[in-house]
């Protein structure tokens, strides 16, 4: 007998086929497998890291920015520092990203990047004529110990020298100190919607009627699904770091050069951040800080999470924007939520009782489990990247919840995840592209979700939060199971 | 403000086009202007390049996870990389001691290891912390060779300093430090290495198959098959292959030097190439004529059959290339095979031998450029309007927004070397080319000179020192490009320097005589400014003059559609 308790030999109709080859309740850790020193494992017992789930400040700070109308990143750092982010931009978006570079050589890094940078960004505004430059700062220029804020006034009058102080006006600089030692990209977007929000946002004038929402790195997709919610609801409002319309942008040529995307949140929008009603931050790790600024600096309500994914989640927003506007839920966003339940319902056969591990940047994670135990499936790991204060609270709360004990990695690396899960029973994992070879080796299937998702097309075309979000992805769980646990002639017969 | 012109300037000396009677190179290695969106990386990605096909060693990473979170990907393939995940603490106080730890426990998971390589990125290279004692300490410890790779990002005008520093690295340590007991002679006696070949799709196969078929053996490919001790055993070639002169022909001088091994430049992309380099080599190792000529017309008439189909879709179609370095030479001599026209080729960090080699090859007219920024490469697109681009990932998506057909390199499906190589290299193009969702593609651009047919031809001079922008006074410009225009179609004609002239004008007062003299076969002058006897004279000569201000292609484009 196997182990899931069929016969070794019972051959299906099919070739021949015997259901121990087709991996029906099938174990992963494999005989061959060899325990490794168990020792070495937990991160917090050895230096080295291996295969890690989080990159650098910068980058978060680079997506920010870019998600500004007519913004640009320039890098105060090393040319890997900006060739490595559009790698992964381009791999991961099929779009073009436009970031600057102070190309730091020998020199820069001994006598400092202000000739570089100045010169950088005399080149950039005279030959972009962006309307916002982010300045990031890398963990060189950190370490060398440049003087950015002095630096940016020195380029500035330079500038205006060249050009003129009406010209040189046009485009706004907001600096974003990044030194990547100090965090992930997923600090990087938090320092960014501060110092975005610092910079820019004005004293209160007039109210807007709209609400502030920081969404995080969430997908093009995503940022218009909440939109959607929010024009169904008929509440107006400013989505800082909107990308919606500039990862995900029409192919029309021939169109002005240099070539903008027509998205983007505009400098203008952001000034009047200041006269919204409140500003919601969905990702807590990811815009947090922005949206306590704006609590601190203007008295304005700051919603700070939950990420609104699943049905629990996205009942806990609208129901917040509805309590701040004083608009009601409409029948329109009561019915979008029926369908998720009508379809949770009729799947709940193929998702219920699933084991499942979840990896990524702490928010989507989060999300996720929820959503995961929403559809009465059983997070046995959890893995954040980036290290949280919050992220073993907030995960210890669904499991309360939902009676599940999932094992908690906050900050670890890819590796003791994967270790871990080797010992484990698991069906199914739940995150980005880093995770291919771990669900290859645990042949267990992969549904893709978070930032980084590259190896696949099209998920950033289609949502994962909202109710219709939820749809999508309870398609893509639903459809991963069948493909990796049922043979064809079995799914014919649902 | 002179030092900022400076650059500008010298920026310009990267363009060159190519005029039949002398071939011009442009400057090349040299620094990127800070803030020009260039398309070059960092020594550390140049030092992974070389070195992360080499499976038997540790890879660690000094520094940030996100160097090595980065670090594993190399040509689109994934590579075990450990790193020492440098925080705060550690760049205060030093990571000597965490990089000792790092080594002793990494070792632990990569099974065969024979030498740690430790890339050492930008955090200690700016904090400059002596790390040789730490490796020495470890070496001892581990009983392998520890060796670093000093390859902060800063070094280097490109990830060609780190391909050196790579380079550098193996030779220094690894290549002649076989341990095995055996004498030269138990080498085969045509035994070769392969330098600059990564084995991309299977590249390599290809190449190897076609050598071992004239019974020559390959030691060592840097590095697309490299192990610690294939490396070791290099020295044992007979003779050194230069497939990439970008990351090979260094390292073959060095082995020239100590180890007396010739080397020769040969390249396997391309039909007649490929033959060419074959019966070089059988000349060299003295195989006899029949044999490789048999396998040549074998080979050959095989694939000028299979590629018929494709050459008939690509003949006659205009190509650019945008590479990495010197593949740009052979990969240009491959299409002009295939029955295309180059009409623009250039390279993010290749040396003058490149170019040479590109420019010889290319069309007449063609543009040749280094380090081209992404605003140059999307004028120049827009200007020299190829079918379709070779180049990297990060050009893909800029040439699609453009309506332009991408082909990525390094290539995604197939070899793209020997004869076959040629076969599919010439299918992937041809496909590319011809696909549907090009003609569904709205290029008003085209679609125009359908529409309106052929007009008068028009000279226009533009005064631009940049050759990219329109950044120049009339009576200070220091050259003209010259396009003959005719409804949308452009070609530039030359460039006219002021400077050339200006010697025989002495005067100041004269100066806007000799630049007036020099453009006087142009209908239509395009400046930032001009004085006010220059808009005299050129109302009195039914001459008109612009004043603009932008990319040269921009305002050419604008002047077509307000001439009508």
């Amino acid at each position: 007998m196997s182990t899931n308790g069929l016969p070794d030999e019972i051959p299906i109709p099919i070739k021949g086929i015997t259901y121990q080859q087709i991996k029906v309740e099938k174990i992963p850790m494999s005989e061959s497998y060899i325990q490794r020193d168990s020792s070495l494992i937990p991160t917090a017992s050895r230096t080295v890291s291996l295969n890690p789930c989080r990159t650098c400040m910068p980058l978060g700070a680079m997506f920010a920015t870019l998600g500004v109308h007519r913004g640009l990143p320039f890098v105060q750092g090393a040319q890997g520092c900006t060739t490595y982010v559009r790698y992964t931009f381009c791999r991961i978006y099929k779009e073009p990203a436009i970031i600057a570079n102070a190309s730091f050589h020998e020199d820069a890094s001994v006598f400092g990047g202000q000739k570089n940078f100045v010169t950088g960004i005399r080149n950039l505004v005279v030959r972009y004529k962006p309307d916002l430059i982010g300045v990031v700062t890398t963990c060189s220029s950190e370490i060398i110990g440049d003087d950015m804020t002095s630096f940016i006034k020195m380029a500035k009058k330079k500038i205006a020298k060249e050009i003129g102080e009406e010209e040189m006006e046009k485009t706004k600089i907001v600096l974003i100190n990044t030194p990547s030692f100090a965090g992930s990209h997923v600090v990087g977007y938090d320092r960014a919607s501060k110092a975005f929000l610092s910079t820019l946002a004005k004293e209160k004038t007039e109210p807007n009627n709209k609400i502030n929402i920081i969404p995080g790195m969430m997908s093009p997709a995503d940022i218009k699904e909440i939109k959607h919610l929010l024009e169904v609801m008929g509440v107006d409002n400013i989505v800082l770091f909107d990308t919606s319309d500039v990862f995900n942008t029409p192919l029309r040529p021939p169109m002005e050069l240099p070539y903008y995307p027509k998205g983007g949140t505009k400098v203008e929008e952001i000034e009047d951040m200041a006269n919204s009603m409140a500003t919601f931050a969905l990702s807590p790790h990811e815009g947090g800080a922005g949206a306590k600024f704006m609590e601190k600096k203007f008295g304005m309500q700051a919603i700070i999470g939950p990420f609104p994914m699943g049905v629990k989640n996205t009942d806990a927003f609208l129901k917040t924007v509805s309590q701040i506007t004083g608009k009601p839920v409409p029948d329109e966003l009561l019915d979008e939520r029926g369908l998720l339940i009508d379809y949770m319902a009729d799947t709940l056969n193929y998702t219920m009782q699933k084991k499942v591990a979840i990896f990524g940047d702490p928010d989507i994670v989060v999300g996720a489990t929820r959503f995961a135990c929403e559809l009465g499936m059983e997070p046995v790991a959890v893995l954040s990247g980036t290290p949280s204060k919050i992220f073993n609270m907030q995960i210890e709360e669904i499991a309360k919840e939902y009676e599940v004990s999932p094992k908690i990695f906050n900050g670890s690396d890819l590796f003791e995840f994967e270790e871990y899960l080797k010992t484990i029973k698991l069906d199914i994992i739940f995150g980005n592209s880093k995770g291919v070879d771990i669900a290859r080796e645990l042949e267990v299937p992969l549904v893709r979700i978070g930032l980084m998702v590259w190896d696949r097309v099209g998920y950033q075309k289609r949502p994962v939060v909202g109710y219709r979000g939820g749809e999508f992805l309870l398609t893509e769980i639903v459809n991963s199971i069948l493909d990796y646990r049922f043979p064809d002639d079995r799914t014919q017969q649902l | 403000m002179e030092q900022l012109l400076g650059e500008e300037i010298s920026q310009c000396k990267k363009l060159k086009i190519k005029r039949s009677e002398k071939v011009e190179i442009p400057e090349c290695e040299r620094k990127t202007a800070p803030g020009v969106i260039t398309e070059r990386s960092c020594a550390f990605y140049g030092a992974r390049w070389i070195l992360a096909p080499i499976e038997d060693a540790v890879h660690i990473v000094h520094g940030m996870p996100s160097c090595a979170y980065y670090g594993r990907t190399v040509r689109k393939k994934n590579y075990t990389l450990f790193s020492t995940d440098l925080r705060e603490k550690d760049v205060i106080m030093g990571g000597a001691k965490k990089l000792y730890e790092t080594i002793l426990q990494a070792v632990n998971h990569v099974e065969a290891a024979k030498a740690v390589f430790v890339y050492i990125t930008c955090v200690p290279g700016v904090t400059g912390e002596d790390l040789s004692l730490v490796c020495k300490k470890a070496e001892s410890e581990i009983n392998m060779p520890v060796v670093l790779v000093n390859c902060p990002g800063f070094s280097g005008v490109s990830q060609a300093a780190g391909q050196d520093i790579a380079i550098g690295v193996l030779f220094k340590h690894f290549i002649g430090n076989s341990t095995a007991n055996e004498s030269h002679n138990s080498y085969a006696e045509k035994s070769v290495n392969l330098l600059g070949e990564f084995n991309v799709q299977g590249d390599l196969d290809q190449i190897e198959g076609l050598l071992a078929r004239l019974g020559i053996n390959v030691i060592c490919a840097f590095s697309g098959k490299a192990s610690i001790d294939s490396i070791a055993r290099g020295n044992k070639a007979k003779l050194n292959i230069v497939h990439c002169r970008r990351t090979g022909y260094k390292l073959a001088q060095a082995m020239k030097d100590k180890f007396n091994i010739p080397f020769i430049k040969l390249a396997f992309i391309g039909l007649n190439e490929t033959a060419d380099s074959l019966r070089k080599l059988s000349e060299y190792f003295d195989i006899s004529r029949e044999r490789v000529e048999a396998l040549i017309s074998e080979e050959m008439d095989k694939a000028k059959k299979e590629a018929a189909q494709y050459l008939e879709i690509l003949n006659g179609k205009k190509a650019a290339v945008f590479f990495g370095a010197s593949r740009m030479g052979s990969v240009t001599k491959a299409l002009k095979e295939m029955g295309m026209e180059v009409v623009m080729v250039g390279s993010q960090f290749g040396c003058s031998e490149d170019y040479k080699e590109a420019a010889c090859q290319a069309n007449e007219g063609a543009v040749i450029i280094d380090d081209a920024s992404e605003k140059e490469l999307e004028a120049l697109l827009m200007a020299t309007e190829p079918d379709i681009l070779l180049g990297g990932m990060k050009e893909k998506y800029m040439a699609h927004k453009l309506g332009i057909p991408f082909m990525v390199f390094p290539q995604e499906f197939s070899a793209f070397a020997g004869f076959s190589g040629f076969v599919n290299m010439a299918r992937e193009a041809a496909g590319l080319i011809s696909a549907p969702v090009w003609k569904m593609v709205k290029n008003r651009y085209r679609s125009n000179s359908i529409d309106k047919g052929v007009r008068e031809k028009v000279r226009i001079a533009v005064a631009s020192k940049s050759g990219i922008e329109v950044d120049q006074h009339f009576g200070k410009a220091e050259q003209f490009m010259i396009f003959d225009v005719s409804g949308d179609e452009r070609e530039l004609i030359e460039i006219r320097k002021a400077s050339a002239v200006e010697d025989s004008c002495e005067a100041v007062k004269n100066s806007l005589q000799c630049r007036l003299d020099l453009i006087q076969d142009c209908n239509v002058i395009v400046c930032v400014k001009a004085g006010k006897c220059v808009h005299d004279k050129m109302q009195s000569d039914n001459k008109r003059l612009i004043e603009a201000q932008g990319d040269v292609i921009s305002v050419l484009k604008m002047l077509s559609e307000t001439a009508d």
